[in-house]
């Protein structure tokens, strides 16, 4: 009899080959010299976060990644490309300014400190058992929080998108 | 599931991908998309914190939906601008707009 494979192995396995799935396609977003590539990565790379967050059991945020970052944000970039487009040759341009290197070396540096930090604070830390009550999923917790402690904050982000749609056609608008 | 450090390794190594696009990009797109991929990793930093430490209060993930509210509207205020600037100096180089450079 082989014995049953653990699920929660099977989730941390998951959990690394969605990370490097991300960090490929973040990287692809900064590195490729085509623009609309860089679109179609940020898609790939946010469709791998959107991933996991399922592992990270927050199934609301996981659909709203989509929709929002997937669905909307890409296709606004991918409309600002379209209307902003020059007719140039392909590859003839460079993409990146003259600061690749030491933007490099900072950023390692960075990197480095910052993980040495983490490695150190938190080492070890194991994830809580899920303490929620058992008959309200995920999304009705988080509608509960909204109408009730986040309430305020909930109303003055309603208002927040409406500056910014209002202000987004003054500014993009023909005079 | 992995431990925590490992998942905040993981929203490092992607908010400084991202801040290296924003360092060395010449496209505002491109640089816009950078943006987006450090707000990412901040996101996924919240939504860890809040299941491995506070499960019982999904405060982070609340806190997660405003962040992507918020991220939203720059997306949509930003390439508002891109077009203006477009329409008006004719390019979304940055080094090529430079008029309020001393």
């Amino acid at each position: 009899m082989t014995p049953q494979a653990d699920p929660q192995s099977f989730a941390a396995i998951w959990f690394y080959v969605f990370a490097a799935a991300a960090l490929a396609a973040a990287v692809c977003v900064v590195a490729l010299p085509n623009i609309v590539h860089c679109a179609m990565s940020l898609a790939a790379s946010f469709i791998a976060v959107a991933a996991i967050y399922v592992l990270l059991d927050a199934e609301f945020l996981a659909a709203v990644q989509v929709l929002i970052y997937v669905g909307a944000v890409t296709v606004l970039i991918l409309f600002a490309i379209m209307l902003s487009r020059k007719y140039i040759p392909e590859g003839a341009l460079r993409c990146h300014n003259s600061q690749s290197i030491p933007a490099l070396l900072l950023i390692a540096l960075f990197l480095a400190i910052g993980a040495s930090i983490v490695a150190r604070a938190f080492h070890g830390v194991a994830p809580a058992a899920l303490s929620a009550p058992a008959d309200l999923t995920n999304v009705q917790l988080i509608g509960v929080r909204l109408m009730r402690l986040y309430a305020l904050p909930f109303e003055i982000a309603s208002v927040v998108l409406l500056v910014a749609m209002v202000g987004a056609i003054i500014i993009a608008r023909r005079d | 599931m992995v431990p925590l450090h490992h998942v905040l390794i993981f929203t490092a190594a992607l908010f400084a991908v991202g801040l290296y696009g924003v360092l060395v990009r010449r496209n505002m797109v491109g640089i816009l998309m950078s943006i987006e991929l450090m707000l990412n990793a901040a996101n996924v930093n919240l939504v860890a914190f809040s299941r491995y430490l506070h499960t019982a209060q999904i405060s982070g993930q609340v806190f997660v939906v405003f962040t992507i509210t918020v991220a939203a509207a720059e997306a949509a205020v930003a390439l508002a601008i891109i077009l203006a600037i477009y329409r008006r100096r004719g390019t979304i180089k940055m080094d090529e707009i430079n008029l309020m450079k001393w």
